[in-house]
């Protein structure tokens, strides 16, 4: 696969692509982490979160390339990084413990968040990350579903969202999310 | 409450899929409509939610994927006359006391000066080679927009994450990617000038075995490793001098010798000399 070829794939959501991808720069990328104070694992998810935010700009067409996309995903990795040095910074000053006490209460409703969304079905899963996350156009969605249509994908995910919203409202009030 | 329609342009703002000037309007009307306000705040946290699922999906099927940082490419030539240097002392400590002991540990105290005298022939050629500025740097890409459902390796909330923090940026060292990037190509175009490849001298395969779970052979030029290594990163080392090799096997932060003088099954047993794993995890971080 040419780099053309990958480029492609991946803003069709490819995700073999995305793998291809991973692979072949795999050393180039966590090698930057790892001469910067950074450890293997912390290396492979900054290169990880790197490339997510490389493929969602892809697949959602935000994405005009000027450059090689090694220097593109390299540079994302920078910053990645560099914010993540200039957390540890901070926290080893006193916001430490504010951090952790802060923390605890989004991070149950992130549980229970997650608990809905694992009880959808596949499908509707699917629908709902694709639209959401992928930002992917109702076409694509059911090109890539294999949907008869764009309205049967659109009714598919309003459908899905719904199921969704009830599901949390059944464990929380809207109240509980207000900022 | 909020009408069928707003919730349909809520549901298109948080999809990204309004225009610059409905994305404005739409936002002008949260500031004042407050039963719009509340909807937002329940969709947004759910849309979020759904994204960070997604997020995670994807991290686990990145995790999945085999990854082996053996270098195969991208090395400088510098740094390899570097490792020529150094490897005489590797082979002459690492192999020695390895072989002179039978529980397979190297804690001899004497490595301590042999090493460090080679250690500037490592570190100096090495990072003379790789430019210190990258070309294009400066030109940020958009990563805190879509940062908003990206877990950092520390799980920082998103909200601090999206902030402009004024503190000075972290000084990194950097390389050109796009070198790295051109030397792979190159290979894999079959192009690659001679001096500069490295090709492994040996062929690796990993097995997984119900008597061996965490075991190495070497057979027929070639190197099996007995466990799931597929699933995780390991790496292999080799060290090379008066045309003999000493092969070491970097896995989950172990450093292990592979001892080359048999076919045996044998079962992996880390390195535990604080000097020779210094002088591993230098090199590795060249």
């Amino acid at each position: 696969m040419n780099e053309k070829e990958i480029f492609e794939r991946i803003c069709k959501g490819d995700e073999k692509a995305l793998e291809f991808l991973y692979q072949k720069y795999y050393r180039m990328m966590t090698k930057l982490v790892i001469t910067n104070s950074g450890t293997e694992e912390e290396a492979r998810d900054v290169y990880q979160d790197a490339l997510i935010v490389f493929w969602q700009k892809a697949t959602s067409g935000n994405l005009v390339l000027t450059s090689k996309m090694s220097t593109y995903i390299y540079s994302i990795c920078q910053n990645l990084w560099r914010k993540e040095l200039d957390r540890k910074k901070r926290l080893s000053n006193e916001e430490k413990d504010t951090a952790v006490l802060l923390d605890t209460d989004s991070s149950e409703r992130e549980r229970v968040l997650a608990k809905c969304i694992d009880q959808l079905g596949e499908t509707c899963k699917r629908v709902l990350m694709l639209y959401y996350f992928e930002e992917m156009s109702m076409q694509d969605i059911a090109d890539k579903l294999g949907f008869a249509n764009t309205d049967t994908a659109k009714t598919k995910k309003y459908k899905c969202k719904k199921k969704l919203d009830e599901l949390v409202k059944a464990q929380y009030s809207e109240q509980d999310f207000l900022d | 409450m909020a009408s069928e329609k707003d919730l349909e342009l809520l549901d298109q703002y948080l999809a990204s899929q309004l225009n610059a000037q409905d994305k404005a309007a739409f936002e002008k009307r949260l500031e004042t409509d407050s039963d719009l306000k509340n909807e937002f705040s329940f969709q947004r946290k759910v849309v979020e939610s759904v994204r960070k699922a997604r997020v995670a999906e994807l991290k686990k099927m990145l995790n999945d994927i085999p990854v082996s940082s053996i270098p195969t490419d991208g090395t400088s030539l510098l740094s390899k006359i570097g490792l020529f240097a150094v490897a005489t002392a590797l082979v002459g400590t690492a192999l020695y006391f390895y072989l002179n002991q039978e529980d397979n540990t190297i804690i001899e105290p004497s490595t301590t000066e042999v090493l460090q005298e080679e250690k500037p022939a490592i570190t100096e050629p090495a990072k003379a080679e790789e430019p210190t500025q990258e070309p294009g740097i400066h030109s940020t890409p958009e990563a805190s927009k879509v940062d908003k459902a990206i877990s950092t390796p520390s799980k920082a909330p998103v909200a601090e994450k999206l902030k402009e923090e004024p503190v000075a940026p972290a000084a990194l060292d950097v390389f050109d990617p796009t070198e790295e990037s051109t030397k792979t190509d190159a290979i894999e175009a079959g192009t690659e000038n001679e001096k500069e490849s490295r090709t492994p001298s040996i062929l690796v395969e990993t097995i997984i075995d119900k008597k061996y779970t965490f075991h190495y052979q070497f057979k027929e030029n070639k190197l099996y490793l007995y466990g799931t290594f597929e699933k995780n990163l390991y790496e292999i080392m080799e060290f090379f001098s008066d045309n003999k090799r000493t092969m070491f096997l970097f896995y989950k932060d172990n450093y292990y010798l592979l001892n080359e003088e048999d076919e045996r099954v044998k079962a992996l047993a880390p390195i535990k000399d604080p000097v020779l794993l210094q002088k591993l995890r230098d090199y590795r971080k060249d």
